[in-house]
């Protein structure tokens, strides 16, 4: 394993020390909504994400993602620093951005959960004479600025809110008949919760209320990437640096349909390119396109299109047209593949991911 | 590279799965001095992301328990409320019961969310001023699924 391996390996091993909480035991049955993770901006940033117009979506506690592409492999981990702070004033309501008291909502409630990434994609970059094998550490921030619901869904959610706190007070009223002292105090409690039928059923509307999608969602990220060539580790420079924003609108929704538009902006600074002399080149871009996704239940089907517009070099203007689908393969992975044309001169895009969320390993799809 | 991240991954799950994070409070003490003549209060801060209720109920030996408080139908807080006299209260438990729901919460995020919970319980008006309470980890229970999270704080109340 050469040195910069070795760091990296390092830096992902201090990460997961510091992701204490993910190896609490989880339930045995998952939701498929719950295993889809977002491309972490990292991948974004180096153009090895499955999409280059991501739809904004809610960060997992901790995340790893591995892609493998015809000249490039990697991975990467993604976390969300608010699962892992408490805080004494958060409430249901507060979390979601729905004040219990009337229809208004707070749009700016989702931001907190920022998602912090780190990636590591090693690339074979064609060069005048050879192929130069480099190395790309990518950090990268993400987070959903605004989100905001329909009236119908926020009074949906209010409704169904206080109906679930409803039933869980009714449960309380019966747990606290129970001597607190009993030695089967906790078979007695999960038999209250679990035999009360109006419980399940209100967490089962609660829960159908919150799966449905925000009518709009912006999103901005960040990224910062190293590069290095030839496995050398002295070698390290900036490659590229960028923020994006994302905006996604669901143009039609019927039961678990979604048509959803979603336009990027993006700003890159570039310095992966070679003069004649060798001499690395710096490039500023602008970013700018859309992606046209349809969701069908398990399947999504997208087509996205990217210009890229080169503000230093207006001769390498190039243009991102791929077609992305995501599907569930297993209990415990979602896949992803892209086919196009990535960015650049004849740059055939041809893709497969995988993204999955750490659990226990046990994990059943509902 | 991957394969040793990986297995890492299950080394560090492996390791923590036999270590309790619910709710690390530290051992408190359990006994609340009311005093003589006095009035005391209770105020309960529940932070969770998930549905949340707490009620509280005084124990007497020999007699049914009494209610006292219940939060509203908004989320599992309870302000400053007062509880009864010293007099009243002398010799009885006071109980506080909390249920947190976080079947709404992603899977993958419940242990992080029970991690966060963060509850305490604030007695005031007795001669020694306002005192707080966390829970014990013997005063937690949780459903198998770990979808519901049940909390039991006791208090005895004494002069």
């Amino acid at each position: 394993m050469n040195r910069h391996t070795a760091k990296f390996t390092l830096l992902i091993i201090a990460l997961l020390l510091c992701s204490r909480t993910i190896a609490q035991t989880v339930p045995s049955t998952i939701a498929l909504t719950d295993l889809e993770a977002p491309s972490s901006p990292a991948f974004v940033l180096l153009d090895a994400a499955p999409s280059s117009v991501e739809r904004p979506m809610t960060s997992k506690a901790f995340t790893t993602s591995i892609l493998s592409l015809i000249n490039q492999n990697g991975g990467a981990i993604e976390v969300t620093p608010y699962w892992f702070i408490k805080n004494k004033k958060m409430t249901s309501y507060r979390y979601y951005g729905v004040n219990p008291n009337d229809s208004s909502q707070n749009v700016l409630a989702q931001s907190r959960l920022f998602s912090l990434s780190l990636a590591m994609v090693n690339q074979s970059v064609a060069g005048s004479s050879t192929t130069l094998n480099v190395s790309n550490l990518s950090f990268g921030i993400r987070t959903q600025l605004v989100q905001v619901r329909s009236k119908g869904s926020i009074g949906r959610f209010r409704s169904s809110h206080r109906n679930l706190n409803q039933c869980l007070s009714n449960v309380l009223d019966q747990i606290t008949l129970i001597d607190p002292n009993a030695p089967n105090r906790n078979a007695l409690i999960n038999s209250i919760v679990q035999n009360d039928t109006s419980l399940a059923k209100a967490r089962e509307n609660f829960s159908k209320v919150l799966a449905e999608k925000p009518t709009f969602t912006l999103e901005l990220a960040a990224g910062y990437n190293l590069a290095f060539d030839s496995s050398d580790f002295k070698s390290g420079r900036t490659g590229r640096l960028g923020a994006w924003l994302n905006a996604d609108y669901i143009v039609y929704h019927k039961n678990s349909t979604y048509l959803h538009l979603t336009g990027l902006a993006r700003y890159l600074y570039d310095k992966n390119s070679k003069d004649g002399n060798g001499s690395y080149l710096k490039n500023d871009c602008l970013d700018w396109g859309g992606k046209v996704e349809l969701e069908i239940s398990k399947l999504s089907c997208a087509f996205e299109y990217v210009k890229r517009n080169n503000l230093t070099q207006s001769k390498l203007n190039t243009e991102r047209i791929a077609s992305t689908v995501r599907y569930k393969v297993s209990n415990d992975l979602y896949v992803n593949g892209t086919l196009g044309n990535n960015f650049g001169k004849n740059s055939l895009l041809t893709l497969f991911g995988f993204q999955w969320s750490i659990g226990n390993g046990n994990e059943k799809v509902e | 590279m991957l394969q040793n991240v990986t297995a890492n991954c299950n080394l560090r799950i492996n390791i923590l799965k036999q270590t309790n994070y619910i709710l690390r409070g530290n051992a408190m003490n359990k006994e609340y001095s009311a005093g003589k003549g006095n009035t005391i209060t209770l105020q309960v801060s529940v932070g969770t992301e998930g549905a949340a209720q707490s009620k509280v109920v005084q124990r007497k030996p020999a007699t049914p328990p009494m209610k006292l408080l219940s939060s509203s139908l908004s989320d599992a807080n309870i302000p400053a409320t007062t509880i009864g006299s010293s007099e009243i209260l002398m010799g009885s438990t006071v109980c506080i019961y909390t249920i947190i729901d976080l079947s709404a919460i992603p899977t993958q995020n419940i242990p992080a969310a029970i991690d966060k919970i963060a509850i305490s319980y604030t007695f005031s008006g007795g001669p020694n001023g306002a005192q707080s309470f966390i829970p014990d980890s013997d005063d937690i229970e949780r459903t198998p699924d770990s979808k519901t999270i049940t909390i039991i704080k006791q208090v005895e109340i004494n002069g």
